[in-house]
């Protein structure tokens, strides 16, 4: 990675269809999603269910394959070894075992991610998201809100140069999606670049330097926190793109 | 610095040995030799004569099959589809393991955790027998309990592409009890394969390949012939649903 790519993400034309029974009925997931990341920013995905965000992410993060068009991170496409290395994901439904320490589990991670310095990178990754003092609980006496945050560190755990976010905030209570936004600010504040998907329009808005909204599988409206600002507000511009 | 793939492969076995334990196994063997244990009680009250000691060892075998192959079931819809929906296989994924990777290692637990299984029926079988003045040839059981073994790890393997076809827990288990049966009805596959018309003699027959025999583990055939017999359709199930779930929508 170096400072002469503008975009971090760049998805061309994604196409994904998902086969919904056995006879091979199919439903269109995305029908041509483009869209670029620049480099260091927070972008925010928001769109109705369905809308495709979370195939999006899925294919970012290498996990689905698109039936047609490309995506790079940082010029390196989906799939490769050296572009899986600049990606740390967050799933939408994460369950954590209960048995371990929050930091046994990050450990167990690192060592599969094959990283040096695991304790460094562990203790690095609990205090962005605000959990060193409970490293040593185990999971299974977390609360929501802590094992998302622990959610996070793992996605953040390699130092990776994009971290993708599905549904981060979701079912945290205020405090708890305060401190998510505290450490969504420090990743920026570290140069690394987050997408993220999210149904709550205030805190994307407060978020996100960039804003794409999704419908039906299609991009309908792409454009910087500003942009977004001058045509209304987020919430007004969802309620007029979107079929409600 | 990379993790290299045997050094991983090693890592995924040793996690999913770890959460066999934590899905309570060690308990459930215990209340399995408990099971064998009392019902072997229960049996020494009838009088079987000279008979006794098949009687008690038809009813251990019997009991180790069938719990056996409700755990051999149970254990990979829980390792494999509990895996696929609490996220577990995704953090792996992303950290660039391979799908087949994944689904192997937990092959491999549950195949560690049935010997286990198969090792304490046969252990409390022998000190059974011994106890109530009876014969336990070791040899006989060593080998009885190889046959067991490669039982269990035959369902073990139809649970495996059932968890990869199946979408839900009702599904696959279903789908997975039902190879079972039809491999513990293999004679009737082939016999109805034998005296059927034109037509349906070719389905028994394309099943009766399909599915593995059972039978041919109940000690009639050599040791060798069973043992490559079993391991390689085990081994072919494994294949397909590595393969199957290397292409499957997650």
């Amino acid at each position: 990675m170096n400072s002469a790519h503008p975009l971090a993400i760049r998805a061309e034309s994604l196409v994904k269809n998902y086969q919904t029974d056995w006879k091979g009925r199919r439903r269109r997931a995305l029908a041509g999603v483009s869209f670029g990341v620049a480099r260091g920013c927070v972008c925010g995905l928001v769109g109705p269910n369905g809308s495709g965000k979370s195939t999006t992410l899925k294919i970012l993060a290498g996990l689905l394959r698109p039936d047609a068009g490309q995506c790079e991170i940082f010029d390196h496409s989906i799939g490769q070894a050296i572009s899986r290395g600049l990606i740390g994901y967050l799933p939408e439904s994460l369950e954590m075992p209960d048995y371990l320490t929050g930091e046994a589990f990050l450990g167990q991670l690192a060592q599969l991610a094959g990283l040096s310095a695991i304790n460094d990178k562990i203790s690095r990754a609990l205090a962005l998201v605000g959990m060193a003092d409970a490293a040593k609980r185990r999971v299974g006496e977390y609360s929501k809100g802590m094992r998302q945050r622990l959610g996070l560190a793992q996605a953040v755990l390699g130092e990776p140069a994009v971290v993708l976010l599905d549904e981060p905030a979701s079912g945290l209570d205020p405090r708890a999606t305060e401190q998510l936004g505290a450490a969504i600010r420090q990743l920026r504040a570290q140069g690394r670049t987050v997408l993220l998907t999210s149904h709550f329009l205030p805190q994307a808005e407060e978020w996100c330097d960039q804003l794409i909204l999704m419908e039906g599988g299609r991009v309908i409206f792409t454009g910087s926190h500003t942009e977004v600002a001058v045509s209304g507000g987020l919430q007004h511009l969802y309620l007029q793109s979107t079929q409600l | 610095m990379k993790f290299p793939a045997t050094r991983r492969m090693w890592w995924l076995i040793q996690q999913a040995l770890r959460e066999v334990v934590h899905l309570r196994f060690v308990w459930i063997m215990g209340f399995i030799a408990l099971v064998m244990i009392a019902g072997v009680s229960v049996l020494r009250e009838f009088n079987f004569g000279t008979e006794e000691g098949r009687f008690l060892r038809n009813y251990v075998e019997a009991t180790l099959a069938l719990w056996g192959t409700v755990i051999a079931v149970i254990l990979n819809v829980a390792m494999v589809q509990g895996g696929v929906e609490r996220g577990a296989l995704v953090l792996t994924l992303v950290r660039g393991v391979q799908r087949h990777e994944w689904l192997l290692s937990r092959w491999v637990a549950v195949a560690v955790a049935l010997a286990w299984l198969t090792l304490l029926g046969y252990v409390t079988l022998g000190v059974l027998l011994v106890r109530h003045g009876h014969v336990a040839p070791v040899s006989e059981l060593t080998l009885a309990g190889g046959r067991m073994f490669l039982r269990l790890m035959l369902v073990a393997s139809f649970a495996l592409t059932a968890c990869v076809v199946a979408r839900g827990f009702l599904m696959a288990t279903g789908l997975a009890l039902g190879l079972t049966l039809a491999a513990q009805l293999s004679s009737i596959l082939e016999w109805a394969g034998r005296h059927g018309g034109t037509n349906t003699n070719w389905g028994w027959q394309i099943l009766s390949w399909v599915v593995p025999a059972f039978h041919v583990l109940d000690g009639s055939t050599k040791a060798l012939d069973t043992l490559l017999y079993a391991s390689g359709y085990a081994a072919l199930y494994a294949l397909l649903a590595c393969a199957i779930f290397s292409r499957r929508e997650i």
